[in-house]
């Protein structure tokens, strides 16, 4: 690879490096409305919270295809396979790409759409408030720790991959083992992103804006 | 003086060496509390990991290894199985052939006592193999039979047992996504623990071999379960009446059920088959079941007289036959050096039947779009999948930290200093695994708790099938058993008002009775679970 194109790619990563760090103290506002509240500011979190929402359904609209794409695939790998004896490499390659877009990308939609599995014997009976607190709390002392620990561990992780633009131990393979990597950085983001929105709305319902977290999940949700 | 500040950093290490076991504590602890379990797992992991950090007892490397684990996830060509699986259950669900299935067993054998009973356990070791989640079997099953039985004047005990428990079974019986799992973390558990006692040729073991390990089992259930049914027909017949049903219906029953029960069943014993005959790889088969769905469902759903309907995708399964048995006659491999004329017609008639099967896959599709099923099997596919990896990448930070604590070596001790030698081990784990299926799931329990203690028990000589049975069996007796098991829950958020909770409790009873029968004799007789993969892959 050439020098600049190099150059290229680490100005780029620095500057995604910078934009998300300049963006993270928007993370804690939900914190700052409870502490602060205000009209204005309420507003804001609604808006923002509905907008990270809407990238990942969006996001989401596309991706839960590969679904579908996968099983089709492999079908077709196997029938390959056992009638004419021919076997691809970048065929069955293609299966972990889709596979590892699928669930890196959903993550945030599947936070979402309340899809993660909760242990709710209390949770189920509990009121819009006391889910709205453990929302809260779940997402700054569990689920942005964890996404943060990700980006940075997989910071140096993936950018090593991209250094050597690392390809398929195939020569026949699909050549874009560095971008399949980059897919754990995606997923982090996204995750921390629906957590804020998360984060927001159980703000919003803890101060007596919005009737329930739950609910506006799923009117979020409904396709 | 000086004495006592000697003391202080010898408090601090044994702190620091009850961390690991703190850790699982305050997980069940935080897990209460109703947060998604997969960051819950993360968030403590990171904790502990902090407060190591600060003792001094813990190394940041260990946490370097995250994003590997999350790739390793993404790379494991074992688990590519899983989404696959979850789409042939979805389709399956979806379409309402789920639904059809357990209406038409129902007027075959409504006419007998017990009869609706003994097809709601049939249908749920049938259908839930797919899916593999709890919660759903027993709220299908719950939505769809309970009020049927109770209209016919079903002991609601009875009926409520006889629900939970049938949807606890698709747990056990292959191919369920949980034994998917369990049987990749059972096989890396293996290699890690014959790598620790130093075996030159490790041995392996597969999904494949758990598949083959929990056959026999799950159909002894499904024995057990009929039986008892069966007896309380006999015995006390007011408890599961007989349906009224006239001649002509009974006739007309037979047929109907001769058109709808087959196409299911057939996919799901191809597909079982060809892994437990070593034919296919777990990933190839669930291929194979995801497409044969779609192939049924769109045969259901599209429109019977046009021939891009219901002709078209019939013609299509019978082109996938004959390219079967084609297959299996004649070399059909292109680009050989040589090719008989005979083998020459025969790729080209493959061709055409791979273009036939091509266009019935294509129609199904069509006309399950046309539904408005196609997105949300798609969706809910992607949800359900997503779902299991994070909590897949939740368990791996959770046990990186675990690990970096020196948990392993606690459990190791802790089961090596169990009263009864490996016997008392496997009863100790047994024991708390029990008891943690009272707060989680066995997706959780399969990707946290087994890769803790299953390379302990294995290095101690136990049987890797048959442990990974055990688990199983063991699991969904305790969703089983009241006042805490989840299915006995999800049974109370359906059942209608009418049926009290402490009547679901009791019907849930004997099953569990059952279920412990189960665990003594599979304990007893370890050839119920090991003979099986022993024959096939030897």
């Amino acid at each position: 690879m050439s020098p600049q194109t190099l150059q290229i790619i680490e100005t780029v990563g620095l500057l995604l490096n910078w934009t998300g760090l300049a963006l993270s103290p928007l993370l804690v506002t939900p914190l700052l409305f409870l502490v602060f509240g205000g009209q204005g500011f309420a507003r804001l979190l609604q808006r923002l919270s509905n907008g990270v929402d809407r990238v990942n359904k969006r996001i989401a609209a596309g991706v839960v295809w590969l679904s579908l794409a996968m099983a089709l695939t492999q079908f077709a790998i196997v029938i390959l396979r056992y009638v004419f004896g021919l076997n691809f490499i970048w065929l069955q390659e293609s299966m972990t790409y889709m596979h590892g877009a699928l669930f890196l990308l959903l993550g945030g939609y599947v936070l979402l759409t309340d899809d993660h599995v909760r242990v709710d014997i209390f949770y189920r009976e509990a009121s819009p408030g006391r889910k709205a607190l453990v929302n809260l709390v779940g997402v700054y002392g569990f689920l942005m720790p964890m996404c943060l620990i990700a980006i940075w561990m997989a910071g140096p992780y993936v950018a090593r991959s991209w250094a050597i633009q690392e390809g398929s131990a195939e020569t026949s393979g699909i050549q874009a083992v560095f971008l399949l990597k980059s897919l754990i950085p995606a997923f982090a983001t996204l995750l921390i992103a629906q957590g804020f929105s998360l984060a927001a709305r159980s703000a919003l319902v803890l101060t007596g804006r919005t009737e329930g977290t739950s609910a506006a999940a799923r009117e979020a949700a409904s396709v | 003086m000086s004495e006592f500040f000697q003391d202080i950093p010898y408090c601090f290490c044994l702190g620091a060496n009850y961390l690991d076991i703190a850790m699982v504590v305050v997980l069940c602890a935080l897990l209460m509390m109703g947060f998604p379990a997969a960051f819950t797992l993360a968030g403590v992991g990171i904790a502990f990991a902090v407060i190591g950090l600060s003792m001094g007892v813990f190394d940041l490397a260990y946490l370097e290894f995250f994003p590997q684990r999350i790739f390793g996830a993404v790379t494991n060509q074992v688990l590519i199985a899983v989404p696959l699986f979850v789409f042939m259950g979805v389709m399956l669900e979806r379409s309402r052939i789920a639904e059809e299935l357990l209406e038409e067993m129902a007027r075959l054998f409504g006419a007998m006592r017990g009869g609706l009973g003994i097809s709601v356990t049939l249908v749920g070791a049938l259908l839930a193999a797919s899916t593999g989640i709890v919660g759903a079997t027993v709220v299908t099953m719950g939505l769809l039979s309970l009020p049927t039985m109770l209209k016919r004047g079903y002991d609601p005990s009875f009926a409520s047992g006889s629900i939970a428990a049938a949807g606890t079974l698709g747990q056990i019986i292959p191919p369920s996504i949980v034994l998917i799992l369990l049987g990749d973390v059972i096989a890396n558990a293996y290699q890690q623990a014959q790598l620790s006692t130093g075996a030159f040729a490790p041995d392996t073991v597969s999904v494949g071999d758990v598949f083959a390990g929990a056959l026999f089992p799950g159909l002894m259930l499904v024995g057990l379960y009929l039986a008892y049914q069966a007896f309380i027909a006999l015995t006390q017949p007011q408890k599961a009446p007989a349906m009224d049903v006239d001649i002509r219906d009974k006739q007309q029953a037979f047929r109907a059920a001769l058109k709808t029960l087959p196409p299911p069943i057939i996919l799901i014993v191809a597909v079982l088959g060809s892994i437990l005959t070593g034919v296919a790889t777990p990933t190839e088969a669930a291929a194979v079941g995801a497409v044969g769905a779609t192939l049924i469902a769109g045969a259901r759903l599209a429109p019977r007289k046009r021939f891009f309907g219901t002709p078209c995708i019939l013609l299509a399964g019978a082109a996938l036959a004959v390219l079967f048995a084609l297959t299996s006659s004649l070399d059909l491999r292109v680009g050989r050096e040589e090719t008989s004329t005979a083998e020459q017609a025969g790729i080209v008639v493959a061709f055409i039947l791979c273009a036939l099967a091509a266009l019935g896959v294509g129609a199904s599709l069509w006309h399950i779009h046309a539904k408005r099923l196609l997105r949300p099997v798609a969706d809910q596919t992607a949800r359900v999948t997503t779902m299991v990896f994070t909590i897949l990448i939740g368990a791996a930070l959770f046990s990186l930290v675990f690990r970096g604590l020196g948990g392993e070596h606690t459990v190791s001790q802790a089961l090596a200093a169990a009263p009864g030698g490996v016997v008392g081990s496997v009863i100790v784990v047994m024991a708390v695994m029990f008891i943690l299926g009272f707060f989680l799931d066995f997706i959780e329990i399969t990707l946290v708790v087994v890769p803790l203690v299953a390379p302990a028990l294995l290095a101690l000589g136990v049987d890797p099938v048959w442990l990974a049975v055990m688990m199983a069996v063991n699991l969904q007796t305790s969703f089983l058993t009241p006042p805490f098991g989840f299915a006995l829950f999800y049974l109370r958020g359906v059942a209608p008002e009418s049926v009290r909770t402490i009547e679901i409790y009791k019907g849930a009873l004997p099953f569990v009775a059952i279920q412990i029968l189960a665990l003594v004799l599979i304990a007893a007789f370890p050839g119920i679970a090991t003979w099986l993969p022993g024959v096939i892959y030897n």
